[in-house]
């Protein structure tokens, strides 16, 4: 029965630790390579175990010094103490940390990196080892210590000799547990992360944009093997204690200097990365999975633009002659969210030399001083950038009173815009109850022409793909178009929208679009509340799937699966940005590379008059790398670099040249894949531009397959009629993300099913009274014997 | 002579006591601050806005159901596996298999629940082939499964402790008696082992209720919960909103307490609370 019980638990307990063991071996040992070679990987478990290590040994420090004094305390402050000691064990980790948030910024401790993780980590692990070394500090004789004190030893003195060689197995006791809580933490180190990678912080990054990276099965899977060797070695060790043998010193002392190793091991490479000259480092903060390097995560290319910068610059260095030139390498963390990159350089003031902030956190740090004003004339190639994108952006971009000058140079640029997917559209279409509206793919692409945003609302009878749309949880898209759609409506006294002709005319006579701009940005005549109400009706029409970032595979998904033709998905359409769009087709093209007949579902469409996104190239006020920043800048400009990181990343970059022409033009010939090295005259290769960027008109659809490209190049039009979201006071900035969260506590509201955890609680609930009533009525039947304890005992025996 | 000494020797938790204080007080007076003064100003804006919402009382009632569920899922498992482990002769064996229960968390906490839903989904995704349908793991079940996961050795490790700590003459005295071994379970065993079920209970609870990783991966829009809310504001820099959702979860964790000291009150009049 035990071991039934063991064993069942057991199997609950280690089966998904059991696949990740199983499938970080899926490629070989391909995920090992990575863990291995993967700079920030490396980085990542190096600090994690240095922090723990550290951590937990300063705790266990303190908390055998402090289980002496407790001792000593009076009655009183001994219960205050301990009852201080419970607070951060019984309160919520999130309330914990974000409380140390609190304090470290209202204190302004700004940059401390790595101490601020280890005084946090101290925090996770000192109350419980407190909690182990205490009852054996009660068990030691208190005489002791003073016969020490008396033979003249000092309080000091008198600790480390006669206290700690006693305290040894509860301090090894208390060091593993604040170690075990230190490894396991998540939220502690999220919150009060500044630019330090740990396991938590890369996964966590990783994970918000695409697939979990496998490299960390392996890296669990060698935990695991290190777990399993520790656990044989200490029972072997026990089972020679109780045998009489007693661990040798030596043991000990080998143990611990292994510890103390590990921890220095660790230091050493964080202390001369701190004195590398700053000239020879470049520190980068870029969005997770945005750029073509093979050695930060992406996958399915052949080249890595981070080592080829680095490979370009140290001769560059070399040839001003600078020494150590071969040592120049680039830093390169990542963010999940502006609001992260902002913490990260207002309140640590971290020294980044380039940034990606989106349009209206450049805006923002601009207004605060945190980034400094690029020298567009040391962009080379900056007049040939694309020019409809460049004279849309220059409302956030331009320097007052210095056309030199650019507070920052877009990176990728894209639209917002609506993702369908065909085959589910025609199936659901086939499956409809007579009495509702049948809406294939084709008249969904009419009805799309016609409302635009609207479909997402239910225009046109698209109500019925209730449940089967989405939109995003980021306060800024789902509101922006939520207003789009809301003024539509509005352009209309009758609120609906028959002619949202109309609408888009105002929008295409404005010439300035002003009018979108307020609109999107809840100026003038449009508020906020316009937004909540179409947002709250919604989710009573439409039911849509709020997905966070990681939430867009759903669409990769349903269209990668193995019978994808027979089965049917369940996203019809959905909010999307072009960027995602073309990562999520680009996807789906290649799991389907072989599959001659297959042809890929999902389109992409933004209407007029949209929101168009930007992440930009800026340069914060504390970089410490000029030469090296603008360097880097234009290296990434360089339109044939440019083209390789556009065809990873899926977005469309501002650099304009021949290679973007070449890129452009692969993406209307299916099966064609640019060839990067050679020039088209050496290769002998013509190609035939049929698209020429300036003219939209030119009409290559007929002809290819263009759906791509429409996703990943938002076309002249979209980029003409569209406007940018600002940064908002903190006063709109909170009703927006507030209105949000309204939205996600309605939306789980009305769509939660608290049937299955009710009817557990009922359950028990009955069990328990069943208990008491049965426990009632056997001490009712017992009552009798119970008065003759002397008959019961011995008839029952 | 104890008296005399008394403030040279308490000085070892000098450090101790200036860290807790830094470090574990005053971030909870700055909770208290940002809550009320966040506006620069006094006000109870941010507390009134929280309390006039209804769909802001179904989250706080959503949390509570959902972390109530695991934790209780956690005693119905944790007990019987301590008690069992408990009954194991070789002590080494004991130990194995506890470490065995502990050594999961080696393995960061983030890591595990992504682990957990990449095996669930592919076991989904290949039941949703063969069935021809589609099938969406996430939601209020997962979630529980993922919670119960995560936090049974916090419920195994205090049951354990209190059942292996019962002196062994009291069963004996029992079985002496006349009691079975199940009536002895129940008079002796049980009733005796209920502060480890009830500090257990709170181990667990107060993660559970406070999650938002979890929430997040394992869980669906539908299981929105208040520390996802916590998480949204915090990370949107609305760091009022966010104080008086860290008060109200201290509030909740520290009524769970209150309560969970006067049931293990009733259950051993002797000992005191938990916390």
């Amino acid at each position: 029965m035990g071991i039934t019980i063991i064993c069942l638990v057991m199997a609950i307990l280690y089966l998904p630790i059991l696949f990740l063991v199983g499938s970080s071996f899926a490629g070989g040992w391909t995920y090992y390579q990575q863990l291995f070679t993967t700079s920030e990987y490396m980085e990542a478990v190096r600090n994690t175990l240095l922090i723990a290590v550290i951590a937990s040994l300063v705790a266990t420090i303190i908390a055998s010094m402090a289980a002496t004094g407790i001792l000593y305390m009076s009655k009183r402050t001994r219960a205050i103490t301990m009852a201080v000691n419970q607070l951060p064990v019984i309160n919520a980790d999130i309330v914990t940390s974000f409380g140390l948030v609190l304090l470290f910024v209202s204190v302004g401790m700004t940059n401390l990196g790595l101490l601020k993780l280890l005084l946090a980590h101290v925090l996770i692990a000192l109350p419980f080892c407190l909690l182990t070394i205490l009852p054996k500090m009660r068990q030691l004789d208190a005489n002791l210590i003073d016969a020490a004190l008396d033979l003249g030893a000092s309080p000091f003195k008198a600790f480390t000799s006669v206290i700690v060689p006693q305290l040894v197995p509860a301090m090894v006791q208390a060091f593993l547990l604040g170690f075990t809580l230190s490894l396991d933490d998540f939220v502690i180190t999220q919150y009060n992360n500044s630019g330090v990678p740990t396991i938590s912080t890369v996964v966590y990054g990783a994970i918000s944009r695409r697939d979990i990276p496998k490299a960390f099965y392996a890296l669990t899977t060698i935990i695991f093997i290190v777990i399993l060797l520790v656990l044989i070695v200490m029972n072997l060790n026990a089972a020679r204690v109780r045998k009489g043998i007693k661990i040798s010193r030596k043991v000990t002392a080998v143990a611990l200097a292994a510890v103390i190793l590990l921890a220095t091991g660790g230091l050493i490479p964080m202390i001369i990365s701190h004195f590398t000259p700053r000239e020879l480092v470049l520190k980068v903060y870029n969005w997770e999975d945005y750029i073509a390097s093979t050695s930060h995560g992406a996958k399915g290319i052949d080249y890595d633009l981070l080592e080829e910068f680095e490979a370009y610059y140290r001769d560059v260095l070399k040839e001003k002659g600078v020494k150590n030139a071969d040592k120049f390498r680039v830093e390169y963390h990542t963010f999940t969210d502006n609001e992260e990159l902002y913490s990260k350089i207002n309140t640590q003031h971290s020294d980044y030399d380039v940034i990606f902030p989106s349009e209206y956190m450049v805006e923002k740090m601009a207004n605060e001083n945190l980034i400094q004003p690029i020298d567009t004339t040391l962009i080379y190639n900056y007049a040939d950038l694309d020019n409809a994108i460049m004279q849309r952006t220059s409302d956030f971009t331009a320097v007052d009173g210095n056309t030199d000058q650019a507070w920052a140079i877009p990176y990728m640029v894209g639209t917002v815009g609506i993702m369908y997917d065909r085959n589910v559209i025609d199936a659901m279409a086939e499956k409809m109850p007579e009495d509702k509206k049948k809406i294939t793919a084709d008249d969904f692409e009419a009805l799309l022409e016609e409302y635009g945003f609207g479909v997402l609302f239910g225009e046109g009878g698209t109500d019925v793909f209730k449940g089967h749309i989405t939109m995003k949880k980021s306060a800024r898209d789902s509101i922006g178009i939520a207003m789009i759609y809301g003024a539509q409506k509005q352009s209309n006294d009758e609120h609906k929208i028959d002619d949202s002709a109309t609408y888009l005319a105002n929008i295409e006579n404005d010439d300035d679009n002003t009018l979108l701009s307020n609109i999107l940005n809840m100026d003038g005549d449009y508020k906020i509340d316009l937004a909540n109400e179409i947002l709250m009706e919604q989710i009573r029409v439409m039911n849509p799937l709020y997905e966070n970032d990681n939430g867009k595979k759903g669409f990769e998904k349903q269209n990668n699966r193995y019978n994808y033709k027979k089965s049917n998905g369940t996203l019809a359409y959905g909010l999307y940005w072009s960027c995602d769009a073309g990562l999520t087709m680009m996807a789906v093209d290649e799991e389907h590379e072989d599959d001659e007949e297959f042809e890929n579902p999902l389109r992409f469409y933004a209407p007029q008059g949209t929101n168009l996104w930007t992440d930009n190239f800026a340069i914060p006020t504390y970089a410490e790398n000029l030469d090296a920043a603008y360097a880097f800048i234009n290296f990434m400009l360089d339109d044939e670099n440019a083209a390789r990181n556009i065809d990873y990343v899926g977005s469309q970059m501002v650099s304009t040249g021949d290679e973007i022409d070449l890129l452009k033009a692969s993406y209307y010939v299916p099966g064609y894949t640019p060839i990067y090295e050679n020039d088209d005259e050496e290769n002998g290769e013509v190609i035939d531009f049929t698209y020429d960027p300036a003219e939209t008109d030119a009409d290559p659809f007929e002809e290819y397959d263009v759906n791509l490209a429409i996703a990943v190049f938002p076309s002249n039009d979209n980029i003409k009629y569209s406007a940018i979201m600002h940064n908002f006071d903190q006063a709109k900035e909170n009703g927006v993300n507030n209105l949000m969260l309204d939205v996600q506590n309605k939306a789980a509201e009305l769509t939660e099913d608290s049937s299955s955890g009710n009817l557990f609680l009922i359950v028990l609930a009955i069990l328990v009274i069943a208990a008491f009533a049965w426990w009632g009525i056997y001490k009712l039947l017992h009552r009798r014997p119970r008065q003759l304890p002397d008959t019961v005992t011995t008839s029952q025996k | 002579m104890k008296k005399i000494n008394f403030n040279s020797r308490s000085l070892f938790a000098l450090p101790y006591v200036i860290y807790m204080t830094i470090f574990v007080v005053i971030p909870l007076f700055m909770l208290l601050f940002f809550a009320f003064f966040g506006e620069g100003s006094f006000s109870f804006a941010e507390i009134g806005a929280f309390f006039t919402d209804g769909s802001q009382w179904a989250t706080v009632g959503r949390s509570l159901r959902i972390a109530l569920v695991a934790s209780l899922w956690c005693i119905l498992i944790g007990y019987p596996l301590a008690y069992a482990i408990a009954k194991i002769k070789s002590k080494t064996v004991q130990y194995m298999i506890l470490m065995a229960v502990v050594a999961p968390m080696w393995i960061n906490g983030l890591l595990r629940t992504v682990a957990l839903k990449d095996f669930i989904t592919t076991i989904t995704d290949l039941i949703a082939n063969i069935a021809d349908t589609e099938i969406d793991p996430t939601g209020e079940t997962l979630l529980t499964l993922g919670l119960i996961i995560d936090y049974l050795p916090f419920m195994l490790m205090p049951i354990y402790l209190v059942i292996t700590g019962i002196s062994k003459s009291y069963l004996e005295v029992s079985a002496d008696l006349g009691a079975s071994p199940f009536i002895t379970f129940f008079k002796v065993t049980l009733p005796l082992s209920m502060s480890g079920i009830i500090s257990g209970f709170l181990m667990v609870f107060t993660p559970a209720v406070s999650t938002y990783y979890m929430s997040e991966y394992l869980g669906n829009q539908s299981t929105f919960m208040i520390g996802e809310q916590l998480n949204t504001m915090f990370t949107k820099d609305n760091k009022s909103g966010a104080a008086v959702i860290a008060l109200v979860l201290l509030v909740l964790v520290g009524v769970s307490v209150f309560i969970a000291n006067q049931l293990s009150r009733i259950g051993n009049n002797k000992k005191g609370g938990i916390a």
